[in-house]
């Protein structure tokens, strides 16, 4: 329970942040940065990618954890900036589709996070439980490996975040060049 | 991996056709300035591909023209024709039409100097018989606060008070010493001359206080009659 109130609690600062952070732009007479935190805010989420080229082994150094750590915290921040850059504007469909989507990835991601803790901590629990039984520590680990639920939760979660994230990113890229055709740079 | 790409590209063919097909519901921000409303499905008639919109505001806008009436006209002597930077448009039908204030730092600078082309001379008495300068005492950011610093000029003291109708009778914009007991032309003519200063008209230019000892020279003896001065605190 404590970690599904983290989780929904990590989404509800994200837009909360957001909120704050815009509102404080406009009261400093800052508004002008809105396009400037969008360009950083998807920077920062396109440099959280890192993580799947590292797992797909297209980067092949550091840790994997590491990683995912670096995904979680640029996404997140990344969002916010994102957020603050688009504000509650529905005008146009694309920018709003493409935030939309994002929170949606966001979401996404988190209950991903949520899954992993859980099935981190499902794991433990059963090597624990073999253990108590006596058996040995080879036993238990090939015991263990047999323990198909992480590997199963994480592909039929992977199944929704990747075509989420896929609409998001499409969505962003149209949305960045219709900007960048119409505006001036 | 492969997929991935088929269908990244294949949905961003679909959101390109949807934006060609329905310009206004998939990209546009918002309805445009009433003025733009005939031109509101025609995107490139205001945004330049690439150099956005300041590049066709003048291809309707004629510089010369733009402006309310009864207040200046000022946007030929823009540094630089920036529309957007207080112009916007997509922020609904009668959204004001500019979203920034004006500011003088945007004209040329012959032309932000030069106040009277814009501004009418203020008639009240404090401004009567100056001419052209306003930035003494004003600054572009604001007509008021204003500032004057007088001991620039001249310093009040006791025998000096700050009563300025006594040295400026016909408005700030001149001072004259003469008028009190103490100053009259005869004496002080009979005086400057004795110490053969031939031009004494401007006193102020001079004397910067009632001391009588401080005088501050503007030359060299032998220079016309304004050598013979003493500056501050140079002695006797």
């Amino acid at each position: 329970m404590r970690a599904v109130a983290v989780h929904v609690g990590l989404f509800a600062l994200l837009v909360l942040a957001s909120v704050l952070a815009r509102g404080a732009l406009r009261a400093l007479g800052l508004g002008d940065w809105d396009r400037l935190l969008g360009i950083a805010g998807s920077l920062l989420i396109l440099v959280s990618f890192a993580y799947s080229l590292r797992k797909r082994k297209i980067v092949t150094r550091g840790r994997p954890p590491a990683y995912l750590r670096l995904h979680e915290i640029l996404a997140w921040t990344g969002s916010v900036l994102v957020l603050v850059h688009g504000g509650a504007r529905f005008e146009a469909a694309l920018p709003w589709v493409a935030q939309t989507a994002m929170l949606v990835v966001v979401a996404s991601g988190l209950t991903g996070k949520y899954l992993l803790q859980r099935a981190k901590q499902d794991l433990a629990g059963a090597r624990k439980e073999f253990a108590a039984q006596g058996l040995g520590k080879e036993e238990v680990e090939s015991r263990v490996l047999g323990l198909a639920l992480l590997v199963q939760r994480m592909t039929r979660w992977r199944a929704v975040h990747i075509p989420l994230t896929l609409l998001f990113g499409v969505a962003a890229l149209a949305h960045a060049m219709a900007a960048m055709l119409f505006w001036r740079w | 991996m492969r997929r991935l790409l088929l269908a990244g590209s294949g949905l961003l063919a679909a959101i390109a056709a949807a934006s060609v097909a329905f310009p206004h519901a998939v990209l546009s921000p918002g309805d445009v300035a009433e003025g733009h409303a005939a031109i509101e499905g025609d995107c490139f008639a205001c945004h330049a591909p690439f150099r956005g919109p300041d590049a066709r505001c003048a291809a309707c806008h004629e510089l010369a023209g733009i402006g309310s009436p009864g207040r200046p006209r000022f946007h030929e002597a823009l540094l630089e024709r920036a529309c957007a930077a207080c112009h916007t448009d997509h922020e609904g039908r009668a959204a004001p039409r500019a979203v920034r204030e004006f500011r003088h730092d945007l004209l040329r600078e012959d032309v932000r100097g030069a106040c009277a082309g814009c501004h009418l001379a203020p008639a009240d008495t404090n401004h009567m018989g100056l001419r052209g300068e306003c930035a003494a005492c004003h600054r572009v950011e604001g007509w008021k606060p204003s500032t004057f610093d007088h001991e620039a000029s001249f310093r009040f003291d006791r025998n000096h008070p700050a009563d300025c109708a006594a040295c400026h009778p016909k408005g700030l914009g001149e001072y004259t010493c003469y008028g009190c007991h103490e100053h009259e032309p005869a004496e002080v003519a009979r005086k400057h001359r004795k110490e053969g200063i031939a031009d004494f008209e401007a006193c102020a230019e001079c004397h910067r206080s009632g001391e009588e000892d401080e005088v501050e020279g503007r030359g060299e003896e032998g220079d016309g009659g304004r050598g013979r001065r003493r500056g501050r605190g140079e002695g006797d």
